[in-house]
């Protein structure tokens, strides 16, 4: 054997892995231009991109808002006096309540609130005024002095019903400061308790408290991952249901490597759903978008590996495409209301429910897609809630491959 | 109508004929080109005459139309005189409709299915001869009716089953019965034959041909089997939406030409040379990949498999064959298969649906793990190496699977490119075979779109695209037109002779003359293993010595029953599957 | 009409019901997960909220005020030693916000009430809330305390600075009780209006008590529309669509008999639904069965319609249930007014919601569970649904052909 032999033999080998090298790219290659275009060719997949992110988008940001406004108000007012009046008027003055319904008795009052007519009712009695200007010439600390004004809520709807109460609240306190009409206009006010603490309150990260803020960073999560789960789990059943999953099977590639073809193409559309709703948060909604975009990137890559685990394991389940849509519908359904959007994660009562929060990839996705856009969050804290996601996306992959060989028998 | 008015009507409709259709023409869309186009003809009563076709002839949508359920675009139908355009409900009264699938309820019973369409049809009763006898006398009238049609059709003991678990024979039959009850005085069948064995296939024709005598009901009965289309006396042949033929199947002209099937192939080529439709030119292959030793492409040895509930023993302890499974629960899909294929022969596997053919090709190409037994392809063994075993093969699965909403082109390449072709070489291969198979011109066309006989071009040429020494085609010419047919099985004997070996699975009893072995697959065995000739020569009597592949199928099942009740091992209890005790009661009705 | 025939095809609808999983499924095993999901997971309900407090300035008064915070059982209170931690945990995530006692808050208190408090006024002010007054000026001499929230939640966020300020008010109540001439903190300016809010319907304002009945709008929605939805569309891939065609079974009689199976079923469901709220939630329910009854079968018998409607329209069953999901599980769950509210929406998507016919069932079924019958609200939304139901039956009517094509 000749050094010329050996070094042949050498240059076969290195021929031979690099051909199978080039071999597996072809192969894979081809395998996710075919995914794309089974996706990006059929005009209903391709409708199901971008129609319902662009509609959900516009729906949410204009619909989803925990605020009141707009709030109609039934008054009975016994004390037909200035006093009242001026204050009936400043609470129309300010910008949450637009409508006041004045009733006679108390039965108009219940009827307005029963059929819904209006959110509150505020019951003024006939003393109010006398009361009130006692209040005011009382120039001691007696708390309990003060005009009385009953205001009854609709506890059919407490959220809105509490933030009304506030309101009001607001404006009686208010309204003793900047009263015009008092008949006794100074050093009256200097009562009660008068006290002396000043609360300032600075919303960081949100100064404005804008709810569509949180809304639209919390949709690039729930969107993209809704995409994804929907086209993953529906390619696969799509397969099954022509018969060409048979084909892929007896091809030679690798179990693993159909599952990487499966994955790319929903994580690439799911991607540009994000970036279509990034785009729409920065130019039409004019979020902050202060942290690391490729940190947002990786993370919402790793994000979807993890959900279209979970698309690939359901469809896997299924025999047809009706059926994973059920699938898909009963995850992510639960998905999306234990993940901390719907309400915060500690505000789910049974605590079991609370644990089950940590198996959702979305949970984690939403602290970071918040932190990024929102909060500026550091790389650490972006790990940190990252390692959950990665776990999470090792397991369903696991469990989606495992499911794939499966088949395979 | 008045009452004299009808019965002048009626005396007219004795010697007019009962169906009669002018200029029928169907465009669905403007542009399109018409899915009918000028038909005419004439059906007198009592007649029984067969719609033959390929798919996407325009069968289907001509039946849709005499039972009123489609309107023409222009031209004239009338059924007994009667239009089913203005008339419908008249129309409806007179005609029996059997779709596709046999229009039934697969999630009720029998008997659920049959007394929901004789109530269904009380309604005519209870408008025609008034409300008493719709609501009355009528319930013990029906019952009787539905007690009679079913013991007509056989399937007294099968009452409770549902529609859903019957055998296709089965199904077609209580289709049937659920047209019945109606006293149709036209019988429209559409396709009733697909999916069902030979055997009920032979058993449904009976029953028809009694209707027919008994009843003096016409019956117009469509289908892509030409063979099945021998056996009436009047034929429409359709093609591409227009009526190319319209007479009996055997005539002295035809025979001439050289029997029917022949007779079809040249119509149909007629009438393309005028519109210039190119046919595929055959493909060279030469294999270069080394053979074994012993020329052995594909060797199967002692196949089973045997589905059912795993034992919990055999969870743990790993065991295999059939004590892997709990007692009584186990069915038997295929039993003991064993075959050795050569390079570049063409060897069938042919059998009923139902009957084990489909498991055995997938256990062959590792899409099913076999519970005992082994496979090999290219003397790689399945179970040790498949990635290297199933390179070497080429797939053609049932259907035609092929990406739909891919383009042509897009196909090709995927396929190309996932058995590990690129580059110039890839390119040159796809252009060689779009050029070889005509499809150039479909190029950028969606996979789905195409017309049946393109797309199994396509999926032929998807499936040799890597030059595949072994070459695996799962019922690849059903639904496909005559001319498409012949083609195919050119290409694949052309391929064979390249040195490609094939293994074709088939219930075509007609093609299986085109194998050079054929293993009969029945009940998940294997009954015979040999060249057609061999097996036609095995059924040869003296009454029937020239017997058809049909005959020698439908003889060779019958002895194999036989041999089973005169050993008298009743193993139904095994072979739990519904869909077999249907095959042995008509087994058993055509041995008395 | 034919009796015998709406007989034998509702009979054979039953069947099918009975021997289809999926019927199940969507009619039983989905209501009872939504239900769940509702009832655990959406939840406005005043918790407890993570705080952080920093005492810059430490001293019996701070600590006080520090010890009122813990007191609250609104507040969850974790002791900070600087601003970079505390801002460090709201960057994290595991506080919602905190408050800072400054090191001159000491000194403002005293200066404050040597002042005399004439002209001082305890404010409040958060960066949004602008139109109550001009505090600016006088804040320069009070004693201060931030509260610094996380806005990326803003619910939480306003549930933050509401928590501390009540907090505070405790602690200026106690105070000004204990010893009211020393000029001690109360956040809470003694009012002379005073507002005494009465929750009328829910008095323990609980939101799961109308989040349970109102969901039941949703899910409905999604049963009704997702069951029938599947239905016809079953027939036409089926191929039986045909068959029946041809048969002399007229349309009002094909449809009559699909609407009464379904409706049955999806009564049933409803029933079932209520018993768990009812008896498993234990919301407490004021009003007439009846009416509930009334006005549930008028919102079915419309969803009903419309699954109908999407399943005649497309004929095939993917199709079908995509459409019903979207169309109408979306605006049901976005516009019925349930969750979110109608009132704050742009006017665009406030005349959308009054043709979202599950608003109008979420404002009856709230109120006949919470408030009792209200026949106003009852007839006005019975009739409402009732037209709606009506307008499906007869665009359905209208759709459902005689032969494959018109």
């Amino acid at each position: 054997m000749t050094d010329n032999g050996v070094q042949k033999q050498i240059k076969q080998a290195q021929g031979s892995i690099l051909k199978a090298l080039s071999m597996r790219f072809t192969r894979l290659f081809s395998l996710v231009i075919k995914e794309f275009y089974s996706v990006w060719r059929d005009p209903k997949s391709r409708s199901l991109l971008f129609i319902p992110p662009i509609l959900q988008l516009f729906l949410f940001s204009h619909a989803a808002t925990l605020d009141i406004e707009n709030i109609s108000l039934a008054v009975l007012n016994e004390d037909s006096t200035p006093v009242s009046r001026e204050f009936l008027s400043k609470i129309l003055g300010s910008k949450y309540f637009k409508k006041i319904i004045f009733t006679k008795n108390l039965e108009g009052l219940k009827k307005a609130l029963d059929t819904e007519t209006v959110r509150g009712a505020l019951y003024i009695k006939n003393d109010f005024t006398k009361k009130y200007l006692a209040a005011n010439s009382a120039a001691n600390g007696n708390m309990q002095g003060g005009a009385d004004v009953e205001l009854i809520l609709d506890g059919r709807h407490t959220n809105g019903s509490q933030i009304i109460g506030a309101y009001l609240s607001q404006i009686a306190s208010d309204f003793e400061a900047s009263s015009a009409v008092l008949p006794f206009s100074s050093g009256i006010s200097s009562g009660i308790g008068s006290s002396e603490i000043l609360i300032t309150t600075r919303n960081r990260y949100n100064p404005n408290l804008y709810y569509h803020w949180f809304i639209i960073s919390s949709l690039v999560g729930i969107l993209s991952m809704s995409m994804v789960l929907l086209l993953s789990a529906l390619s696969l059943a799509r397969e099954k249901e022509t018969g060409t999953f048979d084909e892929l099977l007896v091809s030679p590639l690798k179990p693993y490597e159909i599952l990487f073809g499966k994955l790319v193409v929903p994580i690439f559309f799911g991607c540009i759903d994000g970036a279509i709703i990034l785009l729409a948060a920065k130019y039409i909604f004019h979020l902050p978008l202060l942290g690391s975009m490729p940190l947002y990137l990786f993370a919402l890559i790793s994000f979807l590996v993890s959900v279209s685990g979970v698309g690939l394991f359901i469809s896997s389940l299924t025999k047809t495409q009706q059926q994973a849509m059920l699938g898909v519908f009963v995850f992510m359904f639960p998905a999306m209301i234990l993940s901390g959007y719907s309400a915060p994660v500690e505000n789910i009562t049974p605590e079991i429910l609370q644990n089950l929060t940590l198996l959702n990839p979305l949970r984690f996705f939403l602290v970071i897609s918040k932190g990024i856009i929102l909060k500026n969050i550091n790389f650490y804290l972006c790990i940190l809630n990252l390692i959950p996601i990665v776990v999470i996306s090792i397991f369903t992959l696991f469990v989606a491959n495992y499911s794939f060989k499966n088949k395979l028998e | 109508m008045s009452l004299e008015a009808s019965i002048l009507k009626k005396d007219n409709a004795q010697k007019a004929p009962l169906v009669e259709v002018l200029g029928l023409t169907k465009k669905f869309k403007e542009a399109d080109e018409p899915s009918l186009f000028d038909i005419s003809l004439k059906l007198q009563k009592g007649e029984m005459a067969a719609l033959v076709g390929p798919d996407g002839a325009g069968k289907t949508t001509f039946l849709r139309h005499i039972c009123g359920l489609l309107i023409p675009s222009s031209g004239k139908i009338l059924i007994d005189g009667l239009s089913p355009v203005s008339n419908l409900d008249n129309v409806k009264e007179i005609i029996g409709y059997m779709p596709q699938k046999f229009g039934l309820y697969e999630d009720l019973t029998v008997i659920e299915n049959l007394n929901l369409y004789v109530a269904l049809n009380s309604a005519e009763k209870g408008k025609k001869k008034g409300r008493g006898r719709a609501l009355g006398k009528s319930g013990e009238d029906e019952k009787e009716r539905v007690q009679t049609l079913l013991e007509f059709a056989g399937l007294s003991a099968f009452k409770e089953r549902l529609a859903g678990k019957l055998s296709g024979g089965m199904k077609q039959k209580l289709g049937l019965c659920c047209t019945l009850v109606s006293n149709p005085k036209l019988l429209l069948l559409d396709e009733p034959s697909v999916g069902v064995d030979p055997l009920s296939r032979r058993e449904l024709m009976r029953i028809v041909q009694k209707l027919v005598k008994e009843n003096d009901i016409t019956v117009i009965w469509s289908t892509s089997y030409l063979d099945e289309a021998e056996k009436f006396e009047r034929v429409f042949l359709f093609s591409e939406g227009r009526k190319i033929y319209d007479g009996p199947p055997k005539s002295s002209e035809i025979s001439q030409k050289g029997g029917f099937e022949n007779f079809v192939i040249k119509k149909i080529e007629d009438r393309r040379e005028k519109t210039g439709k190119a046919s595929a030119r055959l493909i060279e292959a030469k294999s270069d990949i080394l053979v074994p030793k012993d020329g052995v492409t594909i060797c199967a040895l002692g196949l089973t498999k045997i589905y059912g509930k795993k034992s919990f023993k055999a969870r743990f302890f790993k065991k295999s064959g059939r004590e892997e499974f709990v007692s009584g629960s186990e069915f038997v899909a295929a039993n003991n298969i064993s075959f050795k294929i050569k390079k570049g022969e063409i060897f069938g596997l042919l059998g009923p649906n139902g009957a084990g053919k489909s498991t055995t090709f997938k256990m062959l190409c590792g899409l099913i793990r076999p519970t005992s037994g082994m496979c090999s392809i290219m003397g790689v063994k399945m179970s040790e190496n498949p990635i290297l075993a199933r390179s070497y093969l080429g797939y053609m699965a049932q259907k035609f699977s092929l990406f739909g909403n891919l383009s042509v082109r897009q196909n090709l390449n995927f396929f190309a490119g996932v058995y590990g072709l690129f580059g110039f070489e890839k390119n040159r291969r796809i252009g060689t075979l779009l050029d070889f198979f005509d499809l150039k011109k479909y190029e950028n066309i969606d996979a789905e779109s195409l017309p049946l006989g393109f797309k199994q071009r396509l999926a032929l040429s998807c499936a040799i695209v890597h030059r595949p020494p072994v070459l695996f085609l799962d019922e690849p010419t059903s639904g496909v037109d005559p001319i498409s047919r012949r083609e195919f099985w050119e290409q694949i004997k052309s391929l064979a002779r390249g040195g490609t070996t094939v293994l074709v699975t088939t219930h075509f009893m007609d093609e299986a003359q085109f194998c050079n072995r054929i293993s009969l697959i029945y009940k998940g065995k294997s009954l015979v293993c040999d060249t057609p000739l061999g097996l036609k020569n095995m059924v040869k009597t003296d009454k029937n010595p020239n017997p058809t592949m049909e005959d020698a199928f439908i003889e060779l099942i019958l002895r194999e029953e036989r041999g089973k009740n005169a050993s008298g091992a009743g193993d139904a209890g095994v072979f739990g599957s519904s869909g077999f005790t249907d095959m042995r009661t008509t087994g058993m009705e055509g041995a008395k | 009409m034919n009796s015998t025939v709406v007989f034998a095809l509702v009979k054979k609808e039953l069947a099918q019901i009975v021997r289809d999983p999926s019927s199940i499924l969507i009619a039983f095993i989905l209501p009872v997960i939504l239900l769940f999901l509702f009832g655990f997971g959406i939840n406005f309900d005043t918790n407890t909220v993570k705080i952080g407090v920093l005492l810059e300035d430490k001293n019996p008064t701070t600590v006080e005020i520090l010890d009122t915070m813990r007191h609250s059982r609104f507040l969850d209170v974790k002791v900070f030693n600087s601003r970079g931690e505390a801002d460090y945990a709201l960057l994290a995530g595991s506080i919602r916000g905190y408050a800072v006692i400054p090191n001159d808050f000491t000194r403002g208190l005293k200066r404050a009430s040597a002042k005399g408090s004439s002209e001082a006024f305890g404010a409040f002010s958060t960066e949004e809330a602008v139109p109550f007054g001009n505090f600016a000026a006088k804040a320069r001499a009070l004693p201060e305390i931030q509260v610094i929230t996380d806005g990326s939640e803003p619910n939480t966020a306003k549930f933050v600075s509401s928590y501390v300020q009540g907090a505070l008010a405790v602690y200026g109540a106690i105070n000004a009780r204990s010893a009211p001439s020393t000029g001690g903190v109360a956040s809470q300016r003694g009012s002379k209006i005073n507002i005494i809010e009465r929750f009328w319907y829910n008095p323990a304002l609980k939101s799961t008590y109308f989040i349970l009945p109102g969901s039941l709008a949703i899910i409905m929605t999604m049963t009704g529309t997702v069951l029938t939805a599947l239905v016809i569309a079953r027939e036409w891939e089926r191929g039986t669509m045909e068959a029946i065609l041809t048969t002399k079974v007229t349309k009002g009689e094909f449809l009559l008999s699909k609407y009464a199976a379904y409706f049955l079923l999806s009564i049933i469901s409803v029933l079932f639904c209520l018993f768990l709220i009812i008896f498993i939630f234990r919301v407490p329910f004021y009003g007439s069965f009846l009416a509930l009854m009334l006005v549930s079968s008028f919102f079915m018998l419309g969803a009903l319609g419309f699954g109908f409607f999407v399943s005649t329209l497309s004929k095939e069953q993917f199709v079908a249930s995509q459409i019903a999901g979207v169309v109408g599980f979306m605006p049901a769950m976005m516009l019925s007014g349930l969750i979110y509210e109608i009132n704050s929406m742009p006017w665009f998507l406030r005349l959308l919601t009054v043709f979202i016919p599950a608003r109008y069932y979420v404002s009856s079924i709230t109120s006949l569970f919470l408030s009792g019958t209200i026949p106003e609200l009852v007839i006005r939304d019975s009739l409402i649904l009732g037209a709606f139901a009506l307008l499906m039956f007869i665009l359905v009517y209208k759709i459902t052909p005689n032969r494959l094509e018109e």
